[in-house]
């Protein structure tokens, strides 16, 4: 035998062990510098659309960098001065952490509230207040709107502290931080309190520990498992040692990469050792089991040279399968999956060049006594097997048959696989991330955000009235979505401190009103959440109470239903100068659908009643029924007079000439210059210029006083089909908001009309939309990768036996396998998800190796017999029991994967691990009855003697 | 060499005697005294200001105002702010005349309204400056300091804020200048003593009084800077009360 590659591996043996031990070296060192990274966002490619809208807003608004600590009180509710003051100690504390840009709680919270003519703001909590005022404040926050499930939960149980991170830190790192120091603060009141942690940042976090103790878990078991594994068949310390060694410098060399790469470890990289020590230890295997079986006639050295050459083609032909199954991936879209394909691919690859140098180095460095060696074939356990395979050549066609309807029964079942990709659902149940998102799903509005972005195209600012008016309007929509919390924007903060000191919830109507409040808002922290520092970007932040791919999915199509609707040009309609005939027409096509709507929207929220919209639309028609003259008139002199009574006149009136001046006032209102002249004998010389300035006082007071009374009249009609008005003030408050919004003066129309114009085009980023991408490429990424792999394995099964018949009998099974393999997904109520979809690849890169296996043996039976029965029962005999047992082995080891604490890698392990059984099956049971049945075909014949002889 | 020892002596005990009669000269709490003076010397003034903020991304805005002030003795001043510019603002007015009573007017509204805000950290009108920075110094009444080093020209303070009161700052370093008891840099620390706000002034002598001209705030944490430069200062011009009502917070700024 022309001995070529084994004898220079026999030659170099000791260059090779140098050369592997350097490389082992700068392995180790590469170690130190893997990182981790379980950001959501990074699990997608950094070019995406999606995964780059949502990291550059988060840069710019910091809305993903956001901790959430929830306290609950073991002593009743949070209203208890011990649970306060450690609230309180907490949220200073927090402060102090670099990286940490702001901290809100239910003590610095910002409160405005209405007092005598005009607003307070004020922290929530300035001082803890005795026993009786803890009452009062109890009552105050469960009853407003704005506190409620989102700084306290509805029973008063628990509170929530949101920490801002800053973007300059590392969050993972802030967020541990954040939690150590809360812990310890939280020590003092250990028999008060207990605290809970959430948000991106630590769900990520979370990711990191979980995947850090799975790794330290998984690979001694693994090691051990392989270890047994491997002395129960060779018995021999040394062959194992050596085996295990080369896996584990493979291992070593495979995580060395992920830092070269700049590449890091995520949570379903503690699968990869798993997967290459118990897939590529099968390589080691093989080489020894030849080398063994050679040196029983030959000298051991020359035994490593001629057994190794004679194993590198199948054992590289099995490694090449494999690694194209895995390699696959590389068209996979979701990095995460990318990367875990790629990097064990290359794990499989170093295995493999291990098994053949550093491995038949060792052995032949330090060869083994020939009692020690022990071949695998040479065990008695195949008779059983020989046994199955008659009774199967018995009834080919009912095997067939049972194998094909057990793959078309799985498929009606493929379309009920669950699919889920937010990892924060893979923790355990009783985990402390699980229990905190149950208690943000349950008590509060959830901790992951979901946001609607807008940018002004033109350069132009944001501080639009039309567009703020447009933004609140897709708040109310987004607001009815259930499961998700009321959102947050500058709109409603406008609206809230229009509501406080003018009594309007809505966004005022001019620029000016716009940039008048706006000033009373910078600087509040707030803001920096939902507006960019250039004033050209502003976002609406709201929450999702639920956390699976489903829910986040509907969510996703359902806002951006709602920002199809709303997108597109306005035109700025001004009905100032408009004939009541003009005003009507606009109110009637355009304004009051567009408000019924609104309002229709917010009584369904509110009350659970859908109210028709052509109901809401026939109580706004009456707005145009003229108002009662007498009445008006009397209530309007009355507000005269008040205010020329009050220090807010810009003029001072003599007192005794209040009366008379109204009088005159309301009966020259309609015309500036009448009203100078008429007024001007009450107004002293020096104040004449100011005469103007009361004209337009006097009219706002009067346009003011109509607008209340068309409000008044409207909510009237309304009280008739929702008595629950009064009873509900947020809705009250909301309902009137748009009401007023109907005496505008600027009212904002879809379409192109003559007026001024404004384009709306809101994005929506954040969970539901990164969940939906996450998911979309997922199912993606595991067809491209499947067909991808598919016709790689068909590709070199039909060249390593020169038959593409023989290529598609090969790969059959293995399409078998996966069909009914991903069937029992939905049986065990599994989702697919990143780990649960790699399972294909390992089915292809497994399978794989049996049909070749078991082709190849064929092969060789077939030309020594010629009969196609006699070479099936041969192929039961060898192969199938080489097959049975990898399929053990390596299923075993997957089952490893049990031990993990996350559930989706125990689903992995169990599921993979049955899959390899079921792969052995379906290659041995359908392979071996389908050619009997077309095995007599002379065209598979000719196909089963061609290729070259091993 | 007898007579050189001698005088060495002497002059080691006048130098003793000094050290301790230059720090009796004056106290940290005597020198926050001067500097409250310093401030409320004079009756009344008017300037316009320049507001300049810069967020940490380099964005800036400018806002233009006329302010009134006046010193009530033992009592906080009366402020009347009116914004000038930028144009959508332009008419917007507070008046401030007490912590607990200051009036918001916004042209767009057309409505005077009271605002009581009892956050004295929060932000005046966006700017680095929270309510309580604008508001009187009071030094003395809420803080004792300590001379941690004297040169030429400059005390250097650490004040400690007293007991009970309100003021947001446990802390500060004060740098006050000795010839016009003016403080030319003034550092912040929150509860945690880290470093909050940095306040830089630039100061001259306008007529008998000194006054700022120019300041720099920093508010290192949210790495925000607020520069303001005052213009057109007079004073002592014998503003009236009526200046200072709901009335006149309405009118047109002229």
């Amino acid at each position: 035998m022309k001995v070529v590659y084994g004898d220079k591996v026999v030659k170099h043996r000791k260059f090779i062990i140098l050369l592997t031990s350097l490389f082992l070296l700068a392995g180790g060192y590469m170690l130190t510098r893997i990182y981790m990274d379980n950001r959501i966002e990074s699990f997608l490619p950094k070019k995406d659309p999606i995964a780059g809208l949502f990291i550059h807003v988060s840069k710019e608004f910091g809305t993903s960098k956001m901790d959430m600590i929830v306290v609950e009180s073991l002593k009743g509710d949070v209203f208890q001065k011990d649970v306060l003051e450690c609230v309180r100690e907490i949220s200073s504390s927090l402060k102090k952490i670099q990286g940490v840009r702001n901290v809100i709680s239910i003590i610095n919270m910002t409160d405005i509230k209405k007092i005598e003519g005009g607003v307070e703001v004020a922290e929530l909590i300035k001082d803890i207040p005795d026993e009786e005022g803890l009452r009062k404040l109890r009552e105050y926050v469960l009853s407003k709107e704005m506190f409620r499930k989102s700084i306290v939960s509805e029973d008063g149980k628990f509170t929530a502290i949101s920490v801002f991170l800053s973007g300059q830190h590392d969050e993972i790192a802030v967020s541990e931080r954040v939690i150590k120091e809360s812990q310890r603060v939280a020590e003092k009141w250990k028999d008060s309190v207990k605290l809970y942690f959430g948000g991106m940042p630590v769900s990520a976090l979370y990711g990191n520990m979980f995947a850090v103790k799975d790794l330290q878990t998984l690979l001694p078991v693994v090691i051990i498992f392989i270890l047994i594994v491997l002395f129960v068949t060779f018995r021999s310390v040394k062959v194992v040692l050596f085996i295990l060694g080369s896996m584990f410098v493979g291992s070593v060399l495979m995580f060395a990469l992920l830092p070269v790469f700049n590449v890091p470890m995520t949570m379903i990289s503690p699968i990869m050792p798993v997967v290459i020590i118990a897939m590529g230890s099968a390589y080691g295997i093989h080489v020894f089991n030849r080398i063994s079986l050679y040196a029983r006639e030959r000298d051991f050295q020359q035994a490593c040279s001629e057994g190794l050459d004679s194993i590198l083609p199948p054992v590289a032909m099995a490694a090449f399968t494999t690694l194209a199954g895995f390699a696959s991936f590389v068209v996979a879209r979701l990095t995460i999956i990318k990367h875990f394909g790629i990097f064990t691919a290359g794990g499989i690859f170093w295995c493999f060049i291990l098994s053949v140098t550093f491995f038949p180095a060792l052995l032949s460095t330090f060869p083994l006594s020939r009692k020690s060696l022990v071949t695998v074939g040479e065990r008695r356990e195949f008779r059983l097997l020989l046994k199955a395979g008659e009774f199967i050549l018995q009834k080919p066609l009912f095997f067939i048959f049972f194998w094909l309807f057990l793959a078309v029964g799985s498929l009606f079942l493929l379309p009920r696989i669950s699919r889920e990709v937010n990892f924060t659902t893979f923790f355990p149940e009783n985990s402390a991330p699980r229990i905190a998102s149950r208690i943000m799903e349950e008590h509060f509005d959830g901790a992951m955000p979901v946001l609607i972005y807008y940018s002004s195209d033109d350069g132009g600012t944001i501080k639009n009235s039309a567009l703020l008016k447009k933004l609140f309007d897709v708040e109310i929509f987004l607001d009815e979505i259930e499961d998700v919390s009321s959102f947050q924007s500058v709109a409603d903060l406008l609206a809230e401190m229009n509501y406080q000191l003018y009594g309007r919830f809505k966004v005022p109507d001019t620029d000016e009103g716009v940039a008048n409040l706006w000033l009373m808002l910078e600087g509040q922290d707030i803001m920096e959440q939902l507006v960019s520092g250039d004033e050209k970007k502003l976002l609406a932040m709201g929450r999702v109470r639920e956390i699976d791919t489903a829910l986040m999915k509907k969510i996703d199509v359902r806002i951006e239903k709602i920002l199809r609707n709303i997108n597109g040009t306005y035109t700025i309609i001004d009905t100032e100068n408009m004939t009541d005939e003009e005003k009507i027409t606009l109110m009637k096509k355009h304004v009051f659908p567009e408000k019924a709507e609104l309002l229709s929207t917010l009584i369904l929220k509110y009350t659970n009643r859908k109210i028709s919209e052509e109901k809401i639309v026939s109580s706004l028609n009456s707005l145009f029924s003229p108002p009662d003259d007498s009445f008006l008139k009397a209530k309007l002199t009355s507000q005269i007079e008040k205010y020329l009574r009050s220090d807010e006149s810009v003029v001072l009136i003599d007192e005794s000439k209040v009366s008379e001046f109204a009088k005159k006032a309301l009966a020259t209102l309609k015309d500036r210059k009448t009203f100078a002249e008429a007024v001007k004998e009450y107004v002293p010389p020096k104040d004449f210029d100011l005469i103007e300035d009361l004209f337009v006082e006097l009219r706002d007071i009067e346009r003011f006083l109509l607008q209340e009374m068309t409000v008044k009249k409207i909510t009237e009609l309304l009280r008739s089909s929702v008595p629950e008005i009064d009873k509900i003030p947020e809705l009250k408050k909301k309902v009137t908001g748009i009401l007023y919004g109907l005496t505008d003066r600027f009212q904002i129309v879809k379409g192109n009309y003559s007026g001024e114009k404004i384009t709306v085009n809101f994005i929506q980023t954040g969970m539901p939309p990164l969940v939906n991408q996450l998911d979309k490429f997922m199912v993606r990424s595991f067809w491209t990768s499947m067909a991808l792999s598919f016709f790689v394995v068909f590709f070199l099964i039909s060249a390593e036996f020169r038959s593409p018949v023989l290529g598609v009998i090969g790969i059959l099974p293995i399409l078998l396998t996966i069909a009914i393999s991903y069937a029992l997904l939905p049986i065990t109520s599994s989702p697919l998800d990143y780990m649960t979809m790699l399972m294909g690849s390992i089915a292809i890169g497994a399978g794989i190796d049996y049909s070749i296996h078991l082709l190849h043996r064929l092969r060789e039976a077939f030309r020594e017999t010629g009969d196609i029965r006699k070479s099936i029962l041969d192929v039961f005999r060898t192969a199938g029991r080489a097959i049975l047992a990898n399929a053990i082995s390596v299923g075993g080891g997957f089952l490893v994967l049990l031990l993990s604490s996350l559930k989706p890698l125990k689903v992995f392990g169990m599921l993979t691990s049955a899959m390899l059984l079921l792969s052995a099956a379906v290659v041995l049971g359908f392979i071996g009855p389908l050619l009997m049945i077309v095995g007599a075909s002379p065209f598979i014949q000719k196909s089963l003697r061609k290729g070259g002889a091993r | 060499m007898k007579t050189c020892f001698k005088y060495l002596v002497v002059a080691g005990v006048f130098s003793g005697l000094l050290i301790p009669l230059s720090s009796l000269a004056i106290t940290g709490d005597e020198i926050l005294t001067k500097v409250d003076e310093t401030f409320s010397a004079p009756r009344d003034q008017e300037m316009t200001m320049v507001m300049t903020l810069v967020d940490k991304r380099g964005n800036k805005k400018v806002r233009k105002m006329k302010v009134w002030q006046k010193t009530i003795p033992g009592k906080d001043d009366w402020r009347l702010i009116k914004f000038i510019s930028p144009p959508d603002v332009r008419g917007v007015g507070f008046l401030v005349l007490a912590d607990d009573r200051m009036y918001l007017y916004m042209p767009a509204f057309k409505k005077v309204r009271r605002i009581a805000s009892h956050t004295k950290n929060e932000s005046f009108m966006g700017s680095d400056l929270s309510y309580d920075d604008m508001s009187t110094s009071h030094y003395e009444k809420h803080y004792t300091a300590e001379i941690v080093k004297e040169d030429e020209n400059f005390y250097y303070l650490k004040a400690e804020r007293k007991k009970g009161s309100d003021k947001p700052y446990p802390t500060m370093d004060l740098k006050i200048d000795k010839r016009s008891w003016f403080p030319v840099e003034i550092k912040k620390y929150d509860e945690g003593g880290n470093l909050w706000k940095v306040f830089r002034a630039k100061h001259r002598k306008i007529g008998k009084y000194w006054a700022m001209v120019e300041m720099e705030v920093e508010d290192v944490k949210k790495e925000h800077r607020t520069l303001l430069k005052m213009e057109n200062i007079e004073f002592d011009t014998g503003l009236p009360d009526k200046l200072f009502t709901q009335r006149n917070l309405k009118r047109r700024v002229r």
